[in-house]
């Protein structure tokens, strides 16, 4: 790959005032695409090196236009839109477009990233579509063709819209003003119990969590921002796209696809552009740090690199270890290495440990850990826990017990939080926004300690798997293997194990059966696989098949997941 | 990347496009199942199904093409990563044929 032709990013033009100033997404682009039209903010590079570089003048004008072509299908303030497009021009066009119409944007997963099965993935974005009653559906022609004929019911009335239906309107309709307060994105997030979430986020808290972050951080314009992560994903949005573009930082975007099959890609791309910011889940600094040849290292430089995010999922000492040993030589400081916490309720981060300083890594005691609860420091074989940041302006952390009275330090329990960036609400759902929402604080659903301002994360409240970065509901991995022929309806349990290799959980699954013939076992367990992959994209990297009675349940009769993993414990070693 | 699977990736790339070398790219593909999802190579067929058996995820098919793309210089779009073109070996060795040709 010759790189030298290409130039790096111009310097930035754009003030901080713009941010500051901004009350509405929308708005914040308004003002930077009439004051700076020429500037070159987003570049799109893919895993050949083809770059596509977006003017604000480009990306005011192309957003426009898909204002123009919602508007003209009936989209009206308040409505919702899905987004099922790759990064890309597009997708960024598509966001600002259903704003500027005063619709309300939620981004999913293109299919090629999780599912397996393109009829089961038709299946999941039909029941989002129904449960948002979303006026239109915006996608690729790949996603189109699901929809098309037999399975246009999935639609549940939504218009079907591609980038070859947003052409030039004969007339402009006028830019809808929004309410700081009124919904400027929907998030979708898994949850345990199967239907994704719909978080409802505002105008402000969404701005303010990104000056949040912009202030906690220390980012300047001149910082170069390089990501791949997926921008259907908080962190993707909110930290790889919106923070830098509306910061002013010269934002570069890499399909996630791209990085998938290229991991080396997010390492040059760094080195090319002189990047400065970038964010990834833990499992991406195990594979670069792990799975990546010498000699596509050779002449690397990541010596730009201030600000490297390790979020979205369990910070592991041996990764910030293997990655900062391995990449020391390129040029990468270790005090780069930033661990973060955050959740899509709290727009993203609410926590990010101080840039330019070393992570902080304490051993703590299993026993007390596991009998008391105390996080007590140990000096022989304990667990390596990371600190995962202090908190962001305007965010504060309240460890509680289970009547809700606050803990002192080094006492685990449920990780509060309370900010001026929270959601508004879960679409469609009081009840579940009331259990989470209570008296202007937000319980995280995470369990952890603090020490000194430092919050450690311990374990998820709820059984919820989260995979390279990404949130699973256990509940529909269960549902797949339930509908194996063999398999005890109902007695199915999935959990996440640690694999310090990966980074990341491996999924296993408990699996009650009345089988007993080893060949019929071995029939049923290679079945329970290929209906998981089809229906979720994941692999299971254990299947243990037990008689009636080995998956433990509760006294009311529900899966206890937790205790079912403990159970067989051993049998997951290595 | 470990060395091994590295090795069949330089082996293979330097081959020119028009002639692929079969028997070295499926040992380029065992070596990446080997390796990277810790199967047994001997258990792997040019018959046997990766992603209809579940033994490929989603992400492991994804990585599978990126390692083929950048070994063999054929270009793999992005829509023809699935089950029908990745299903198996000899599948494999089929589509990328066919995107030579």
């Amino acid at each position: 790959m010759d790189l030298r032709e290409k130039e790096p990013p111009r310097r930035s033009p754009v003030p901080r005032s713009v941010l500051d100033d901004a009350e509405t997404l929308a708005g914040a682009l308004a003002t930077l695409a009439e004051r700076f039209p020429d500037y070159e903010c987003l570049t799109i590079v893919d895993r050949h090196w083809r770059e596509r570089r977006l003017s604000l003048r480009t990306l005011w004008g192309d957003a426009r236009r898909v204002q123009a072509s919602l508007v003209a299908r009936g989209l009206r303030p308040g409505g919702f839109v899905l987004l099922a497009l790759p990064t890309g021009a597009e997708l960024v066009a598509a966001y600002f477009g259903v704003m500027l119409a005063g619709g309300i944007p939620g981004l999913i997963a293109a299919p090629s990233n999780r599912i397996a099965d393109r009829r089961v993935y038709a299946a999941r974005i039909g029941a989002i579509l129904q449960d948002a009653r979303a006026r239109a559906l915006y996608c690729d022609d790949e996603v189109a063709e699901l929809f098309r004929g037999e399975d246009a019911g999935l639609l549940s009335g939504a218009c079907l819209l591609t980038a070859a239906d947003v052409t030039v309107p004969a007339a402009q309709p006028p830019l809808h003003v929004a309410d700081p307060d009124a919904i400027a994105t929907v998030q979708y997030s898994s949850g345990s119990t199967g239907t994704p979430k719909g978080i409802l986020l505002s105008h402000r808290a969404m701005l303010n969590n990104i000056r949040a972050v912009r202030d906690g951080l220390g980012l300047v314009p001149d910082d170069v921002s390089v990501n791949w992560i997926p921008l259907y994903h908080d962190m993707g949005l909110i930290d790889a796209f919106l923070l830098p573009l509306l910061s002013g930082c010269p934002t570069v975007l890499i399909p996630t696809m791209d990085f998938m099959r290229d991991p080396a890609l997010w390492l040059w791309a760094i080195h090319h552009y002189r990047g400065a910011l970038s964010w990834a889940p833990n499992f991406a600094y195990a594979i670069c740090a792990k799975r990546v040849a010498d000699d596509l290292l050779a002449g690397l430089d990541l010596s730009s690199w201030r600000i490297a995010i390790n979020a979205a999922e369990p910070v592991l000492a041996s990764t910030i270890d293997a990655f900062t040993g391995r990449f020391a030589s390129y040029g990468f400081m270790p005090e780069a290495m930033t661990p973060a916490w955050g959740l899509a309720e709290n727009v993203t981060i609410a926590t990010a440990h101080p840039v330019a300083e070393r992570p902080l890594v304490e051993s703590i005691d299993r026993q007390a850990l596991a009998t008391d609860e105390i996080a007590r420091p140990s000096e022989g074989d304990g667990i390596a826990s990371v600190a995962i940041g202090r908190c962001l302006p305007h965010c504060e952390l309240e460890i509680r017990d289970d009547a809700g009275r606050p803990l002192p330090d080094r006492r685990v329990g449920a990780v509060w939080l309370r900010s001026n960036s929270l959601f508004s609400a879960y679409h469609r759902n009081p009840e579940l926004t009331a259990q989470v929402l209570v008296d202007g604080w937000l319980n995280t659903g995470d369990r952890g300690y603090v020490v000194d301002g430092d919050l450690y994360f311990i374990a998820r409240d709820k059984d919820l798997l989260v995979i390279g970065g990404e949130k699973y509901a256990p509940h529909d991995v269960e549902a797949a293997i339930n509908r194996v022929p063999g398999v005890r309806e109902g007695c199915a349990v999935v959990f996440g194990v640690l694999s310090e290799e990966r980074g990341t959980e491996d999924l296993a699954a408990v699996v009650e059966t009345k089988e007993v013939d080893p060949g019929a076992l071995a029939v049923l367990r290679d079945a329970i696989r290929r209906e998981v992959t089809r229906h979720t994209g994941l692999g299971l990297r254990w299947v243990i098949l037990v008689p009636p009675g080995g998956v433990e349940k509760t006294t009311s009769g529900k899966l206890a997941r937790r205790a079912t993993q403990r159970r067989y414990a051993d049998r997951f070693a290595g | 990347m470990p060395l091994k699977l590295r090795a069949f990736v330089i082996l293979l790339a330097a081959s020119p496009p028009m002639a692929i070398d079969q028997d070295l790219l499926a040992s380029t593909i065992r070596a990446f199942l080997e390796d990277e999802l810790r199967l047994e190579p001997k258990q792997i067929g040019a018959d046997t199904p990766l992603v209809s058996s579940g033994l490929v995820d989603s992400a492991g098919l994804v990585r599978l093409a990126g390692v083929i793309e950048a070994a063999t210089g054929v270009m793999i779009p992005d829509r023809d990563v699935n089950a029908d073109n990745f299903d198996t070996i000899r599948r494999i060795q089929a589509y990328i044929a066919g995107r030579v040709r």
